[in-house]
């Protein structure tokens, strides 16, 4: 399919689902890339996956990591290793395990809706403001979806729109290039939205 | 359109009023409508075994949401059969799939009322799922003592196969917050360390013990022995863990994530002659799992 397509697609798919948020809310483009990335893996049940998504930041796994796994984690990718190198110089485990908390979740476990609602932050290597707005963030977000909800008409749309995706032969495109195109898409709509 | 009165069909139902040969058509017909009833009922439970099924397949496959919509889908057939027709049976199925669904509270309220209705191994489940859920609630108001020794009892003498996992999973989960937590002097904190290390071990190793083939006690086993920075065998769990399935996609790649950084501590201690043979190792089941480099997991894009 071609990006002009893909384009008008997402543009679409975008006004559908922002019609359930308020104006300017910041939850419905993860949410549409997410269902979108859903629908290619064949989530039938978006609901589910966003009800789970509190399970991706239980506590107990990301929390009870050995010390040297952190270390890794901060020190296997430049940049946050470069991001926090005054803490992995001096070896501040309990910063770094506070933060660990946060990105492990998005850079480590790669959660498509965490990812999503971050990833001005990502493409900007902004990995400490990440840490800072993390649990604020994903709590309006959460609330948010949680509000819309109430409208029963939010799930069936989405799974709607991850359908028609499919049915365009989006399926077929390896997924990291794919999600690549969707971000892109989607945030340049974004930006489009936000001149008009 | 007027409403049936229904004083004059109960009249209708009366047995003196079935001798006439009008009435007797009607009996006939009632007889046969609660029997096509009964069939509905129980092909709708049929149907909802039958998906429950399907679910519990979804699941061996490790295809978790797929599975979770699919007990959501049960339960909700589950719910109507019993609205029609109440029974021990439909409870209780409703129980199991409130349990895959990790409502426990329901779940323990649906094996109550199976076990009224006669379904007498409903009553245990019930209990240990109160239990269970009483301990989570301790555990939630800091009360750490009084959950893990709730935890504790239902490891070891429970008997219903999720609610022992669970158990084992939050007990291991307990004692690795309590080494996180440890603020004391390093010498002291080691020893400390150490005990509570070994106890988290002794824990797992019984519940593989008992339950060789549960994915998620080796995928916790791997995590303790992480911490007793015994990164061989903890590969070796959670390479195990991988082969037997994993409850949910984040354990999944969290189990992953594990199995490369056991990986990477190794290829920095091994002995160059050990460090030939264990490459080989891992790289047949890097090839097995269709991963990109040894360090790349298939589902890893960045």
């Amino acid at each position: 399919m071609a990006g002009k397509k893909l384009e008008t697609f997402l543009k679409q798919a975008a006004g559908v689902v922002q019609d359930f948020f308020p104006a300017g809310s910041p939850v419905f483009i993860p949410l549409l890339y997410s269902a979108l990335v859903w629908a290619v893996k064949r989530k039938g049940d978006l609901e589910a996956e966003v009800s789970g998504l509190k399970l991706w930041l239980e506590p107990e796994i990301v929390n009870n990591k050995p010390d040297e796994f952190i270390l890794d984690f901060f020190k296997g990718d430049p940049a946050l290793t470069w991001t926090f190198s005054l803490e992995l110089k001096n070896r501040e485990i309990k910063s770094l395990r506070q933060a660990f908390r946060a990105l492990y979740p998005v850079k480590g476990l790669e959660e498509p809706f965490l990812q999503s609602l971050f990833s001005e932050e990502i493409a900007k290597g902004d990995y400490r403001l990440i840490v800072a707005q993390f649990d604020s963030r994903l709590r309006l977000a959460l609330d948010e979806i949680k509000a819309t909800e109430k409208q029963l008409e939010l799930w069936p749309a989405l799974k709607d729109i991850g359908e028609n995706f499919l049915s365009l032969g989006w399926a077929l495109m390896a997924e990291p290039e794919l999600r690549a195109r969707l971000k892109a898409n989607l945030e340049k709509n974004e930006q489009t939205e936000e001149e008009e | 359109m007027k409403k049936p009165d229904s004083s004059v069909c109960k009249n209708k139902l009366r047995p003196s009023s079935l001798t006439g040969g009008g009435s007797g058509l009607k009996l006939m017909a009632v007889f046969f409508a609660l029997i096509f009833l009964t069939g509905c009922v129980s092909s709708s439970l049929l149907k909802a075994k039958t998906d429950y099924l399907q679910a519990e397949r979804l699941q061996r496959s490790l295809r978790q949401e797929e599975a979770t919509a699919a007990y959501k889908r049960t339960r909700q057939e589950i719910s109507a059969v019993i609205s029609r027709k109440p029974s021990g049976e439909a409870y209780l199925l409703k129980g199991l799939t409130e349990v895959n669904l990790n409502l426990w509270e329901e779940a323990e309220n649906s094996f109550r009322l199976a076990a009224s209705l006669g379904e007498d191994k409903a009553q245990a489940w019930a209990e240990e799922l109160r239990l269970f859920g009483l301990a989570r609630s301790f555990e939630a108001q800091g009360w750490t003592e009084t959950s893990t020794r709730l935890y504790g009892v239902l490891t070891e003498k429970g008997k219903y196969q999720p609610v022992v996992r669970a158990s084992v999973g939050r007990l291991v989960d307990l004692r690795l917050k309590a080494l996180v937590d440890f603020s004391e002097p390093l010498e002291a904190a080691q020893k400390e360390k150490n005990k509570i290390l070994a106890e988290a071990l002794k824990m797992v190793e019984r519940a593989v013990e008992q339950e060789p083939a549960c994915g998620y006690y080796h995928y916790l086993l791997a995590q303790v022995l992480a911490h007793q920075k015994d990164y061989n065998q903890s590969l070796e769990e959670a390479v195990m863990a991988k082969e037997l399935g994993l409850p949910s996609e984040e354990i999944w790649r969290d189990n992953d994530l594990q199995i490369i950084f056991c990986y990477e501590q190794l290829e920095k201690s091994l002995q160059p002659e050990e460090l030939t043979a264990f490459r080989a190792r891992y790289n047949s089941w890097v090839k097995k799992w269709k991963w990109p480099t040894e360090t790349t997991p298939d589902w890893k894009r960045s």
